[in-house]
């Protein structure tokens, strides 16, 4: 940085064929020099307590997280077992209510009336009281008697 | 050199420094307030939001045939409701198509519906309480994700019809009453989940047959369940305060197959004798096990037109005394050998009608001269009142109430007739005559049944009984002992009737 120091631009000399100029801004005449400064050549010396600074800083980061890990972790999952047991115990309500179901479609299916409209259309006839029908041992599909056969 | 404290920035620190302390102070002072001081407060509201307390209905107990095959048993009924806000604008007339089809219902009337509750911004809207399990299934099968259910109750099955139905009885469902449901949804019954579902507890009660009499063993204990549940009302975690107990099980004397021929013989019978009413009872003298109680009542002329012509259900077998006529002679008879000097070899006279009182008391014919044995057989009015003549009244009594007459068998049916012998108390000229025969004395069919097991078994008089085994839940099939019968009879006596 440096300063203007011959006075020329002072309003002593000012002439008749400079009066019509504007006059200087304040500090117009100040001058700005920039020096690059080379600091490759520096080399900063080893802080022998930094490696062990950033371990700790690791460690300490480490340990936080593995202590919030710890503390949240067992609730977090607890949440979504829990999410999995409400929503088995509700499939288990379901299904036992479903197997009812079904037991009560074969019950339907099997009653006797739906039996003797079955022997109906298959034309099968209820022994005469008294009357014993002997079955041929001629095979397992042998279990009734049709009543047109006779 | 200056302490570092006086620098600006160490002062700015320490002020940064304090206020840091005292945010901590005020958060740790808020944290005391809120965790102890009002810990109770804030725990109850947090339970209140966060726990959903539910009354779990007890599954009401299965009655089994002595086959195993199934008389009634329970399932739970769902009800369907839709967030219709759910429904993308373009799937209603979809939503509607396919609910309508699942459930039954009128398709046009559903859409309008869904359309007019998403117009006013509805969030909920009931579809259909209480489905059957087809339709739930049909409906769940979909997995539409606006549609929900949620469980009203249960809905009894009858799966063999009325097989069995005047034993079984029926069970009738209504809402929970509201003091019922207000003791048991307690404190947190203004949650908005439950305002939201309108959910109503249907209750089976018995009303007739074992339905009735068992029905506190049937329906078991209902149980509550708190579920902690996250903001989307999601269960978390249950907690069973008192798990429900399910109903006991039963497993009963009747016989399916010789139920359906009994019921098919009966209406049979019925049908071609054009009769109002027919009653049935088999069972097995020794153990007094019921195997079929059969029942057919012709339905009054001008009755509901969607009901069939007969009635099963009314059990008139223990309810309707009648005069038992000649089955009387029985009782006249097997008191004369035990009462009197006459044997088998006895012989008294039919001349076709004898005179009593100023009344006529006739045979079919005039037999002519008869063993007592010949009496029986060929049911002889005329020789039976003579019979019961050497026999007296009192005695004629007393063996009408050995052979189970006059009181109620204890079958462990609800309202059983204990017939009517009345005319032994107040006895007039014609009572002993009446009674010999079976007139002016009335019995139901069971008691019936009951009189003819003495004979068959010898004298001993079974106690009639309708339960084989009862299974509580978790617990071991438990078969129930037939009480032991009682001896009336002499076994020479009996043997001389059936001899």
């Amino acid at each position: 940085m440096g300063v203007d120091e011959t006075g020329q631009g002072g309003p002593a000399n000012r002439t008749r064929q400079t009066d019509c100029l504007l006059r200087a801004f304040p500090n117009e005449d100040v001058c700005f020099w920039t020096k690059s400064i080379d600091n490759s050549g520096v080399v900063p010396e080893d802080d022998p307590k930094s490696t062990g600074t950033r371990w700790r800083l690791f460690w300490s980061f480490w340990l936080a997280v593995m202590t919030v890990s710890i503390l949240l972790l067992p609730h977090a999952h607890n949440i979504f077992v829990g999410y999995e047991i409400t929503n088995l115990e509700s499939q288990v309500r379901d299904l036992s209510n479903d197997i009812t179901a079904l037991d009560v479609e074969i019950e339907r299916a099997l009653n006797s009336g739906q039996m003797d409209q079955a022997a109906q259309r298959q034309d099968y006839s209820a022994p005469m009281v008294g009357s014993i029908f002997y079955l041929q041992p001629a095979g397992d599909s042998a279990l009734a008697m049709n009543a047109s056969s006779r | 050199m200056s302490a570092p404290s006086d620098f600006p920035a160490a002062r700015r620190i320490k002020w940064v420094a304090r206020f840091g302390a005292l945010w901590v102070l005020i958060v740790l002072g808020r944290l005391v307030h809120v965790q102890v001081i009002r810990h109770e407060f804030y725990l109850k509201k947090a339970e209140d939001q966060q726990i959903v307390k539910e009354e779990v209905q007890a599954l009401r107990g299965t009655i089994y045939g002595s086959n195993g095959r199934i008389l009634a048993t329970s399932t739970e009924a769902a009800s369907v409701y839709v967030h219709p806000l759910q429904i993308p604008k373009e799937h209603v007339a979809f939503s509607a198509e396919v609910m309508g089809r699942a459930l039954d219902l009128d398709i046009q009337q559903l859409q309008q519906k869904l359309q007019q509750t998403r117009d006013k911004k509805h969030g909920f809207v009931w579809i259909k309480r209480r489905v059957t399990h087809e339709q739930y299934e049909r409906l769940r099968s979909f997995n539409l994700r606006w549609v929900h259910f949620v469980f009203e109750g249960q809905r009894r099955h009858y799966p063999n019809g009325m097989l069995g139905a005047s034993v079984v009885g029926v069970v009738q469902n209504h809402p929970r009453p509201p003091d019922r449901a207000g003791e048991n949804s307690g404190a947190n019954s203004n949650r908005p989940q439950e305002k939201l579902h309108h959910r109503i507890e249907y209750i089976e009660d018995g009303v007739a047959g074992l339905e009735l009499r068992l029905d506190r063993e049937l329906r078991g204990q209902p149980g509550v369940i708190f579920t902690l549940t996250d903001g989307k009302r999601r269960g978390i975690e249950s907690f069973p305060n008192s798990p429900a107990v399910p109903g006991t099980n039963f497993g009963l004397t009747i016989h399916e197959s010789i139920q359906a021929v009994a019921d098919r013989e009966l209406l049979k019978a019925v049908r071609e004798e054009g009769a109002e009413a027919g009653m049935l009872v088999a069972m097995e003298p020794h153990t007094g096990r019921v195997l079929a109680i059969s029942n057919i009542q012709r339905r009054p002329a001008g009755s509901n037109a969607s009901e069939s012509e007969f009635g099963f259900r009314s059990n008139l077998a223990i309810l309707a005394p009648y005069e038992i006529g000649s089955v009387a002679k029985i009782i006249t008879f097997a008191a004369a050998l035990e009462t009197t000097s006459l044997t088998v070899d006895s012989t008294f006279s039919s001349n076709g009608s004898i005179a009593r009182k100023g009344r006529v008391i006739s045979d079919e014919r005039a037999y002519g001269t008869l063993s007592l044995q010949d009496c029986f057989v060929k049911s002889s009015n005329v020789c039976t009142v003579q019979v019961a003549e050497r026999v007296g009244l009192k005695n004629l009594g007393e063996y009408y109430n050995r052979f189970g007459l006059g009181a109620r068998t204890g079958v462990g049916l609800p309202g059983e007739n204990s017939g009517d012998l009345r005319a032994f108390v107040q006895p007039d000229g014609m009572t002993l005559d009446s009674a010999s025969i079976g007139y002016g004395v009335s019995a139901t069919t069971l008691q019936l049944a009951l009189a003819g097991s003495v004979i068959a078994t010898g004298g001993l008089r079974p106690k009639p009984n309708l339960v084989l085994w009862r299974q509580a839940p978790g617990q071991a099939r438990q078969w129930v002992t037939p009480p032991a019968p009682e001896r009336v009879l002499r076994p020479e006596t009996a043997h001389a009737l059936t001899g």
